[in-house]
């Protein structure tokens, strides 16, 4: 079991069902974008007595049908614009649920959400959790990444 | 009954809009604190403001510090409805004059009954 797996399960269910009335299950399988498959990558940074990011990987596919979702409008009518302040938001609301995990005090930037087809890199980061689910035969992944903490010098 | 919406979500403001106008409320949007400021210059006092804590130019603590400095706005309800989570950053907002306080994911039953709390009849 990875650190704070259980909660960011019960965060993701809980803010998937209350916001857009869906169901999404933990799968054990990773999701790894298949190469050329566009994505959206969400990501707020914390600082403070823990410093990280936590991230939100979703195919594009999957982000606009929940953008659809939230918005009430059909996928043709949305823009890029509605879709990364939905993706956004849904991070937000992940990365301030796991925050309260976390040593006090800390605090959450504004969120940041980028379409690739590479993945986010956060340098100087290392992985410490990633869960995937599975929604509408999509999956997607929450990330947790710790900063490292900085080497000390031989000097 | 008029409200406001403060939310840099637009997709959150959506949300909360819809709730409100179900409960037969007028309701002004703003995507941060100093526009929501602006907005209630225009429309002078309102009965509740909704806000957000974490956004750009002005957050939401910041606009509830602002709003209770102005002697006008002293009947108005603010409810933060925020992801902050940590008790201490509640009691400030709180302490600062916010009435209520929503933890996001909300529903609309729980915007129902912290509305009730506040002594908003919402029928």
């Amino acid at each position: 079991m990875q650190l704070y797996e259980t909660e960011i399960c019960e965060y993701t269910e809980s803010i998937w069902k209350n916001i857009l009335d869906l169901e999404v299950k933990k799968i054990e399988e990773n999701y790894c974008p298949a190469e050329g498959e566009s994505i959206l990558a969400g990501c707020v940074h914390i600082s403070g007595e823990w410093e990280g990011t936590i991230a939100l990987d979703c195919p594009a596919e999957l982000a606009k049908k929940i953008t659809s979702i939230m918005f009430k409008l059909t996928e043709d009518e949305l823009s890029s614009d509605l879709i990364q302040d939905a993706l956004g938001e849904l991070t937000n609301m992940t990365g301030g649920n796991i925050k309260s995990l976390l040593p006090e005090p800390c605090y959450l930037s504004l969120p940041a959400v980028t379409m690739t087809e590479y993945g986010l890199k956060i340098p100087g980061s290392e992985l410490i959790t990633t869960v995937t689910f599975k929604c509408w035969g999509y999956k997607f992944k929450v990330s947790i990444l710790k900063k490292k903490e900085p080497v000390a010098s031989k000097n | 009954m008029r409200a406001l919406v403060i939310d840099d979500s637009r997709a959150i403001r959506l949300i909360l809009v819809q709730i409100l106008k179900a409960l037969k409320f007028e309701v002004i949007e703003a995507g941060h604190g100093l526009e929501a400021l602006e907005k209630l210059k225009e429309s002078g006092p309102l009965d509740l403001a909704l806000v957000d804590w974490n956004m750009p130019e002005m957050n939401g603590y910041e606009f509830v510090c602002e709003v209770r400095k102005d002697d006008r706005y002293k009947d108005m309800k603010l409810m933060m409805v925020t992801t902050e989570t940590e008790m201490a950053q509640v009691i400030k907002a709180l302490e600062a004059g916010a009435n209520e306080y929503v933890m996001k994911p909300f529903t609309k039953d729980m915007i129902v009954e912290k509305l009730t709390i506040m002594g908003i009849d919402v029928g």
